[in-house]
């Protein structure tokens, strides 16, 4: 989960099994983009409607699929492509690529908006779309483990009392233990058992990974 | 004037008044109408009344019946003229009324020996004769200034003359108290041969000349509107092929996005086989297979733009059996790439029958992608939902396609001036898509029209079913899909 000093293991490349999903309204694109990923040792799933994907996706509960990227065509019958970014805003981790044959403007920067990492023209240039694929999987990975470890802290600290929340906030800021005890006008001994049942029930150990937890805001 | 004495020159006048009618009649041998034979009867009756007028009997009482003939020939011949005339400016000659002056004058003469005394019988019948001579003056005036004819003008002038020598003879008569006889021997009597001599000589003459002048104008006319259709209708190829041309161009959205889908599946096909081939395990099956990919996607791309090179082909037509359904279809795929860019939906909200038409497809398909982009655009800048909605629906005897668009309708001025040429509302417009696509439609035996409707406008084509029309009821696609 974390390493050592608690970071994230974002510098951790992706692994080569990233889940690569395409959506293209064109099936000669599908077959030969299919063939092509599964070859360079990506996992490649295929819809020809951003519906059918859709649906997928909603029979998929709880699952932990990243790193995950979506490439999908902006002009395709029924929904588009930018109207399936919209629905996949509740899916950060999911990262999403837009290509397309006849893109105006307005078509890139409602993409880019939407939070696109980039947008592929047609026909595609294999080079640049393996290494967008593999910087969009890489964010996909990263959100992922940054939603992980936010959920995992929640939790943790949801079961810290009043008073090891207050302590923690303050030695997390700095303070000596003395300087805490004389604040809270509590012994210092009762300073040294909050802060270490509190580091307990977080699993931390280093003041490090304290100033960390504060930095990301699940101290207050 | 010794050698000639008026009773010769009255025959040698009534020879003339015989012999031209019948000459007119056989020059004018192309136009024998209506007109022609009243006008040359009437000359007859003119020479038969002047004959009859001549007949010496001393009593004139006794010559009443010569005189009653003589003069009921007059009025018809006077009335003939008259309704000749008006039939070359097509106006109608009400004869009814015609009978009635008959029947009047009938009785006045007939019954003249019961109220008059001689010398006023022959004031009464030179009366008679002036008030028809007058107004067939008048009518000769009347029609010559509505039909712009010289010639016209020159027999209302003749007949003027003859109706001034009536009223001279008249006065003569009245103020000298003298008996008014023709055969008497003096200047005046000479005067009137002569002039009933040349006035014959020149209606007949002027009739031919109000024929004539009708043809050749009717001639040039004919050639005039002739020439106009020509350059009409090559002016009108012309600019319909130049309008289709306008309209690819502004469909190029959608033949690039449609030719790079089947380029991307050919580039990466080619890209995965280079992979596949630097990394040392490709198969000879693999490659076959993905070098039919790569065939497959150039003829797809060839096929494209034979389809497009059509629609800007020369401006030849092509006639031949088609289904609705086809056209429907073909023009919604070809304008979706516009609309998607103008952020409009389009969509098809009716089945569409499988109906066969015959026509010019190539003209028919650039009407329909006229309106539906026409619709595209009015509700495109207005509102962030544009929506242009196509139905079909199908009677007995023809189709009929609708276009409607939530957008802001016509307005009062629009609604009038649709469909001019280089009329538009549009800030980049040229004004001839509705104009040609109206011509088109009308070429193609279909009828155009458009109005405001359900909030917004509307544009219908309908277009006649080719063929046996319980044939279209069976085949029936359904086709309930959202394009957009």
């Amino acid at each position: 989960m974390t390493d050592l000093l608690g970071a994230p293991a974002t510098s951790m490349h992706p692994t080569p099994q990233g889940h690569v999903v395409v959506v293209d309204d064109e099936h000669s694109i599908l077959t030969v983009l299919c063939e092509y990923l599964t070859i360079k040792g990506y996992r490649c799933s295929t819809f020809d409607s951003a519906e059918g994907f859709c649906e997928w996706l909603s029979s998929q509960k709880n699952a932990s699929w990243a790193p995950i990227c979506l490439l999908c065509d902006v002009a395709m019958p029924g929904m588009d492509g930018l109207a399936l970014q919209q629905c996949l805003r509740h899916h950060p981790e999911i990262a999403v690529v837009m290509m397309s044959g006849a893109a105006s403007n307005l078509d890139v920067v409602k993409a880019f908006r939407g939070g696109a990492v980039d947008f592929l023209l047609k026909p595609l240039d294999d080079s640049l779309m393996f290494d967008v694929l593999d910087r969009a999987l890489a964010q996909s990975w990263a959100t992922s483990r940054k939603q992980e470890r936010q959920a995992f802290f929640s939790e943790r600290v949801a079961q810290l009392t009043r008073r090891e929340l207050d302590t923690l906030r303050l030695v997390a800021r700095g303070r000596l233990n003395r300087e805490i005890a004389d604040e809270f006008g509590i012994a210092l001994r009762t300073v040294k058992l909050y802060r270490q049942r509190g580091f307990e029930k977080l699993g931390i150990n280093l003041n490090v990974e304290l100033v960390r937890l504060l930095d990301e805001g699940h101290l207050c | 004037m010794s050698n000639l004495d008026l009773k010769s020159a009255y025959l040698v006048v009534v020879v003339l008044y015989f012999f031209i009618p019948i000459a007119t009649w056989l020059v004018l041998f192309h136009s024998r109408n209506r007109a022609t034979k009243l006008w040359c009867a009437a000359g007859l009756m003119v020479a038969f009344s002047t004959v009859l007028f001549g007949v010496t009997v001393e009593n004139l009482w006794d010559r009443l019946p010569f005189l009653v003939a003589g003069n009921t020939m007059m009025v018809i011949a006077v009335l003939a003229r008259v309704w000749a005339l008006r039939d070359l400016a097509n106006e109608s000659f009400d004869w009814r009324w015609a009978m009635w002056l008959l029947s009047l004058q009938f009785v006045l003469i007939g019954l003249s020996p019961l109220y008059l005394e001689a010398i006023n019988l022959r004031l009464m019948i030179t009366c008679m004769h002036l008030s028809l001579y007058a107004y067939l003056t008048y009518e000769a005036w009347r029609i010559g200034s509505a039909l712009k004819n010289r010639s016209t003008y020159w027999i209302s002038a003749i007949y003027g003359v003859v109706s001034l020598l009536l009223v001279w003879n008249l006065l003569r008569s009245v103020l000298t108290g003298t008996e008014i006889d023709h055969f008497a021997e003096g200047w005046f009597n000479w005067v009137m041969v002569l002039v009933a001599a040349f006035s014959t000589l020149g209606v007949h003459i002027g009739y031919v000349g109000i024929v004539i002048e009708i043809r050749h104008r009717s001639e040039l006319s004919a050639r005039d509107e002739a020439l106009r259709a020509d350059i009409r209708t090559e002016h009108s190829q012309q600019m319909a092929h130049l309008q289709r041309q306008n309209l690819m161009g502004e469909l190029s959205s959608f033949m690039s996005h449609e030719v790079r889908q089947p380029l991307t599946a050919i580039l990466s096909s080619a890209q995965l086989a280079r992979h596949l081939i630097s990394q040392g395990n490709s198969t000879p099956a693999d490659m076959t297979r993905i070098m039919n990919a790569i065939v497959q996607g150039v003829n797809r791309v060839d096929r494209l733009m034979q389809r497009v090179a059509q629609h800007v082909r020369a401006p030849e037509r092509h006639v031949k059996e088609f289904s609705i359904a086809t056209l429907v279809r073909d023009g919604v795929e070809m304008i979706h790439g516009l609309a998607h860019k103008q952020w409009v939906e389009v969509s098809v909200t009716s089945a569409l029958p499988d109906v066969m038409v015959k026509g010019d497809f190539i003209e028919l398909s650039q009407v329909l992608l006229n309106l539906i982009r026409n619709a595209i655009d009015a509700c495109s800048n207005v509102r962030q939902d544009g929506q242009v909605q196509l139905s079909v629906e199908r009677s007995s005897h023809q189709v009929t396609i609708l276009v409607q668009d939530n957008g802001p309708g016509f307005d009062d001025t629009a609604l009038q001036q649709a469909g001019q040429p280089f009329f538009t509302t549009k800030l980049d417009g040229l004004g001839l898509g509705l104009s040609i696509s109206k011509d088109l439609a009308a070429q193609n035996g279909a009828e155009l029209t458009w109005g405001n409707a359900s909030g917004g406008a509307f544009s219908r084509l309908v277009v006649p079913v080719h063929g046996d029309p319980s044939r279209g009821a069976s085949g029936f696609l359904h086709e309930r899909g959202r394009v957009r």
